[in-house]
C-alpha cells in the first residue's frame, strides 16, 4: 500500500532516508513532465534535480498541517522554472497576471471542448504542440488541472492566483486551443 | 464526460523523463549530504572544541577574580548577620551583583551554551543521518 506524502515527511524528519527516496521516485514524473515544458527536453532533467535539492533542503521547514506536499512542491518547481527562465531572459509565469486579474466571479468552472476537436488531440504529439503555443500561465494551469487533477484553488496557490484570475485562464487556455485547432 | 475524456486526452500526452532520473536526483542529493556532514561535523567539532577550552580558561580565570572582588565577604554575611540581610536584601542584592565579574560569568555561559548546542547538533545528525533534519 502507498504511504501517504505527510507519513513518507514524518519519516525522513525521524531519520529513514528511504522516505525522502520514496518521494522523489513519485514526484520526478509528475514535476518533471511540468517543467519540461518551459524549460525543454535538455534543461528539464537538471531544473528538475534543482526542484529536489530544495524540497531536501526545506522540507524541515515545510508544515504538514499548513499545506500539502504535492502543493509545495509544485510552488517550487514553478519558482525554480521561472529563475531559470528569468536567468535565460524568457518570459516568465506572471507576464499575464495583470491582464486575468480583472476577471470576476461570473466566469464558469465547466468548459470544455467539442466532440470532433478532442478527437483531434488524440493524437498526443499534436496536444503537446498545441500546449507548447499557448502562454505559459495557460500551459500551467491546464497542466496541473488535467495532468497533475489539482483543484483551481491548489492551482492558484501553486501560481500566486486568485481561484478567479485561474478559471479564467481556465476558460481562456481552453478557448485558445479550441482556436488554434481551429485553424 | 467530455471533462473526463479532455483529462485521458491530457494524460496520455504527459511527458516521460528517463527511468534512471530519479534515481541521479538521489545520488546527487546523497552526496550533498554526505559533504554537507563532512563539512558540518568539522564545524561542529571545532566549536566544541574551542568553546570547552574557552570555558575552562574564563573558569580559571573566574576562580582568581572572585576572591578579589568581595563576593566571599557578601556570602559569609549571609551566615554571620542573617536578619540584617533580610531587612536590606534590595542593598545586599545589588552589591552582590555589582562584585560579580560578569563579563566573565556571561562568557561562560555563552561557550556553555556553543559547547551544548554543537554537542546536540553531533548527536542529532548521528540519530537522523543528516544536519538538515538535526
Amino acid at each position: 500500500m502507498d504511504e501517504r506524502d505527510e507519513d513518507l515527511i514524518l519519516g525522513y524528519l525521524n531519520g529513514n532516508h528511504e522516505d525522502l527516496k520514496t518521494l522523489i521516485d513519485r514526484y520526478t514524473p509528475q514535476i518533471y513532465n511540468f517543467v519540461v515544458r518551459f524549460v525543454g527536453p535538455n534543461s528539464a532533467p537538471d531544473v528538475t534535480q534543482d526542484v529536489f535539492i530544495k524540497v531536501w533542503r526545506n522540507l524541515k521547514k515545510f508544515d504538514i498541517s499548513k499545506a500539502h506536499f504535492k502543493t509545495w512542491i509544485f510552488t517550487i518547481a514553478r519558482n525554480t522554472t521561472t529563475d531559470y527562465l528569468r536567468k535565460k531572459k524568457s518570459i516568465v509565469f506572471s507576464d499575464l497576471d495583470n491582464e486575468e486579474d480583472i476577471f470576476e466571479d461570473t466566469v464558469e468552472d465547466e468548459v470544455s471542448l467539442p466532440d470532433e476537436q478532442l478527437e483531434k488531440l488524440e493524437d498526443k504529439n499534436y496536444l503537446n504542440d498545441l500546449l507548447s503555443k499557448l502562454p505559459m500561465p495557460y500551459q500551467s494551469v491546464l497542466v496541473l488541472y488535467y495532468q497533475e487533477d489539482m483543484t483551481f484553488k491548489e492551482i492558484g496557490e501553486v501560481l500566486g492566483k486568485p481561484l478567479n484570475t485561474v478559471k479564467s485562464q481556465h476558460r481562456r487556455a481552453l478557448e485558445k486551443l479550441r482556436t488554434l485547432i481551429e485553424s | 464526460m467530455k471533462g473526463s475524456s479532455i483529462k485521458d486526452l491530457f494524460k496520455e500526452a504527459s511527458y516521460h523523463s528517463e527511468m534512471k532520473l530519479s534515481e541521479d536526483i538521489w545520488r546527487t542529493i546523497s552526496k550533498k549530504n554526505e559533504r554537507l556532514i563532512k563539512i558540518m561535523s568539522w564545524v561542529y567539532l571545532s566549536s566544541s572544541i574551542l568553546s570547552l577550552t574557552g570555558f575552562i580558561f574564563i573558569v580559571r580565570d573566574l576562580i582568581v577574580k572572585l576572591p578579589q572582588t568581595g563576593f566571599y565577604e557578601y556570602m559569609s554575611l549571609l551566615a554571620s548577620d542573617g536578619k540584617y540581610i533580610g531587612t536590606y536584601w534590595k542593598e545586599f542584592m545589588l552589591s552582590v551583583t555589582e562584585s560579580l565579574p560578569v563579563t566573565n560569568i556571561t562568557l561562560s555561559l555563552l561557550l556553555v551554551f556553543v559547547l551544548l548546542f554543537s554537542i546536540r547538533k553531533i548527536i542529532l545528525r548521528k540519530y537522523k543521518g543528516s544536519f538538515l533534519i538535526a
